[in-house]
């Protein structure tokens, strides 16, 4: 499919070609899952690649680029696994479209890479044979060349080649062989001619598909292509996007089906007796398996992974590996770039006049950018380790037996893991749910992974703890205080399932779909493609959320400074921060929302840690902190202070434990991080659909905040708790 | 042997896999949910689909 263009003048004397030599090359990439596809694409690629949606729909795009051995562009475009064209799921519906040329974008490949597991040959070649009938060139990568040897498995590649008709390159993507022979092969194929179908037909199921075929070539679709929609739509029940404009299709579908029905044959699954006969027939003339059936290494394996017992006790300490990683590796890194941001800020301030561009640029600008940069670390892991299970391939394993529980609430195997993370940041959590395919489970699960109390309200919680729940001793070491913890984060967890369970029957209902996974064999991950994908992770958060959070930094630094007002300079520092606070803008939303606070038992001076730290949760120690005249840094100070804090109206105890409780429990619910809404957006499509959610997302949680707080506080009052 | 009853986008997605009636496949694991094998594939299937396949037993190959 090259477009002809004028020859242009060249100096050399090589000016044969009619194709310029900086025309672009598109190539759209298509495989199996588990075929090693994305190491391969990060192979070719690195870390040129931009990642988005496809348009209007939740599915993720990646797009990437490398120069050809004679200096050619060329893009790639991943398309998502599929295990053949008929769309079961979005994704594959929109690698179908893609193909057809029949997409949003209007994004036409000019060569069709379609990588293939040596290994599972057979299963690959379903695909592959309906790849080759779409009328585009095509290239073949049969990857996992060297597991597939190392099982003893022989592939006879020329015979295969003109068995298919199309290049067919071996390769070992984690180790990066057979790349130059592939580039070279793409830029050939898109000169020579579009492979076809290598079977033929019984000539009864030609007629009776022929109706069928000559509507398709009407609307538009090539005579191969049409050819192998035909033969497609046998199978498929239900009407699809990209054909929906084809007239009488439906008409047609039925009249084919009903004569093929006539002849004897079952049309659903004619496609797949006829494909899967001719592949058997060509995997006999040119595949040699071994004799025995010897139990591989990933059989042993799975004997102890998917063991009754053992499995899940070893899913959780892997699990406990993971969270722990996330948790406490991620801090001293986290803790470093705070010192290091912080230094660079006081660097750059201490060269500034004082005022308020210097604490602008110190306090809004470095502070927003390190707020920014601290969560790369525990993305840079999560992302890591999630990555190394899914190459690994025992996420697969991970999915099954989490599955059953996380269907009892409606949920995925697979939203084990983002909801896992949650406790430790929601923001690479959010961004963990990628991993889940259908995307009504993913919109649920993104929705509930920020109720699983993440290490960023640690700090109120062991604020108000500290302050108000005594020290008392219950059962085995556990203290009142550690036991008023756990139940924070049991609330949480409890919510977040129930939460998700009335997504999934109400905004979110679908199907449940039954399970259908592929266990892949075990494998080692290439170090390489690891790097790369959790690179990408990073780049994207850095790109996309860190533009929000840090404008909002700097909004927020702004609301908290001015108005400026004068302060008395002979008061004590801390007093002249507290007045300034209380008369900015934000302690005036902070006066502002105190009805809406006051039936919670909060005044004013809550009201504005609380609105301050809608930002990021943190921000709600410091805040209070200034609010009340101690500073922003001394929490023993502060935790005295509101002991001690008595009303100045009715002269009682501003903060006792049931406040603080009912605080605690508002901190449980509330979605208060910048960043989470910012990755939510991302995740949940971007644009219009992304913010969409964010905002039902925002929206559920603080209700669920306010009403959870008031029924602490009102009914712990009415059953004479208060005080 | 099997014969499969489940809905269009399941049963288009196992016909994909090779798994299709008149298959050969190996079960490796009967509990809730099944493990077994077809065409070389390690598949995991959820109770709902294994509840409406019916599997006969063939003769094992030498």
């Amino acid at each position: 499919m090259t477009s002809i263009q004028p020859a242009r003048p060249t100096g050399s004397a090589d000016s044969g070609a009619t194709e310029p030599r900086d025309q672009l090359l598109r190539v759209a990439i298509i495989g199996n899952p588990n075929t090693g596809k994305t190491t391969l694409f990060n192979a070719l690629t690195g870390l040129r690649q931009r990642v988005g949606n496809f348009a209007g729909v939740t599915v993720e795009r990646v797009e990437g680029g490398f120069k050809g051995p004679d200096g050619r562009r060329i893009t790639v475009l991943d398309l998502p696994g599929s295990y053949s064209l008929s769309a079961g799921s979005p994704d594959e519906q929109v690698a179908l479209e893609v193909l057809l040329n029949r997409d949003a974008d209007h994004w036409k490949p000019d060569v069709v890479l379609v990588v293939a597991d040596a290994v599972h040959l057979e299963r690959n070649l379903f695909l592959a044979s309906q790849v080759i009938e779409l009328g585009l060139p095509v290239v073949i990568a049969l990857n996992q060349f060297d597991v597939a040897e190392s099982e003893g498995i022989a592939i006879d590649v020329p015979e295969l080649i003109h068995a298919l008709g199309v290049p067919i390159v071996p390769t070992v993507a984690k180790r990066g062989e057979g790349l130059d022979p592939l580039k070279k092969a793409l830029i050939t194929a898109s000169t020579l001619p579009a492979p076809q179908r290598q079977f033929t037909l019984p000539a009864e199921v030609r007629d009776a598909l022929a109706p069928l075929t000559a509507c398709l070539t009407d609307a538009g679709l090539t005579a191969s292509a049409a050819g192998m929609e035909a033969l497609r739509l046998l199978g498929v029940q239900k009407s699809e996007a990209h054909l929906a404009s084809v007239p009488r299709l439906q008409h047609e579908v039925q009249d084919a089906i009903a004569t093929l029905k006539n002849r004897g044959y079952t049309p659903n699954r004619l496609e797949s007796e006829l494909r899967y006969a001719w592949i058997a027939e060509v995997m006999e003339k040119t595949v040699t398996r071994p004799r025995t059936i010897k139990q591989n290494l990933s059989d042993r394996i799975d004997r102890v992974v998917l063991h009754r017992v053992l499995g899940p006790v070893i899913f959780l300490v892997l699990m406990a590996v993971v969270f722990q990683a996330v948790f406490s590796w991620a801090a001293p890194l986290m803790d470093g770039i705070e010192v290091l941001i912080g230094a660079m800020g006081g660097a750059v301030g201490d060269r500034m006049a004082d005022g308020d561009l210097k604490s602008l640029v110190v306090d809004g600008v470095f502070g927003g950018v390190g707020s920014v940069l601290v969560f790369l670390p525990q993305i840079a892991i999560l992302f890591a380790f999630i990555t190394l299970l899914e190459h690994s391939g025992y996420m697969a394993r991970a999915a099954f037996l989490m599955d059953r529980i996380m269907r009892t609430v409606g949920l995925h195997g697979k939203s084990f893991i983002p909801m896992l993370s949650g406790y430790a940041c929601a923001v690479p959590g959010v961004m963990a749910t990628r991993t889940i395919e259908d995307p009504k489970d993913r919109l649920a699960t993104i929705m509930v992974v920020p109720l699983m109390s993440c290490s960023a309200r640690l700090p109120v919680y062991t604020l108000l703890i500290g302050a108000f729940v005594p020290t008392t001793s219950l059962i085995l070491g556990l203290t009142l205080q550690g036991a008023t913890m756990l139940g924070m984060y049991l609330l949480g967890t409890v919510a977040a399932l129930v939460v998700a369970a009335i997504f999934k029957r109400t905004l979110l209902k679908g199907p449940v779909r039954p399970m259908i996974l592929e266990l892949p064999p075990y494998r080692l991950p290439s170090a390489w493609s690891l790097l790369v994908s959790v690179a990408q992770r990073c780049q994207l958060f850095l790109r996309r959320a860190g533009t929000v959070i840090l404008a909002l930094s700097i909004v927020l630094w702004a609301m908290a400074t001015y108005p400026r007002s004068a302060v008395d300079a002979s008061l004590p520092a801390e007093v002249q921060q507290e007045q300034q606070l209380e008369h900015s803008a934000l302690g005036q939303v902070g006066r502002a929302i105190e009805p809406l606070v006051r039936p919670l038992g909060y005044d004013w001076k809550i009201g504005v840690s609380i609105a301050a730290s809608f930002a990021a949760r943190e921000v709600f120690v410091s805040t209070m902190g200034t609010i009340y005249g101690v500073g922003s840094e001394n929490e023993a100070a502060l935790t005295e202070k509101l002991q001690t804090e008595t009303n100045a109206t009715t002269g009682q105890r501003v903060y006792t434990p049931l406040v603080a409780i009912g605080l605690m429990v508002f901190y449980v619910f509330a979605l208060m991080c910048i960043s989470t809404v910012a990755v939510t957006v991302r995740e949940a499509g971007g644009g219009k659909i992304g913010w969409k959610w964010a905002t039902i997302q925002f929206a559920y949680m603080l209700a669920l905040a306010w009403g959870g707080a008031w029924v602490v506080y009102a009914g712990g009052t009415a059953l004479g708790l208060g005080g | 042997m099997v014969d499969i009853e489940c809905s269009g986008d399941e049963a288009c997605r196992l016909r994909a896999l090779g798994f299709c009636e008149g298959t050969a496949v190996n079960i490796i694991d009967a509990r809730d949910a099944m493990l077994l094998e077809v065409r070389g594939t390690r598949l995991a299937l959820g109770s709902a689909l294994t509840a409406g396949i019916t599997v006969q037993p063939v003769a094992a190959r030498a």
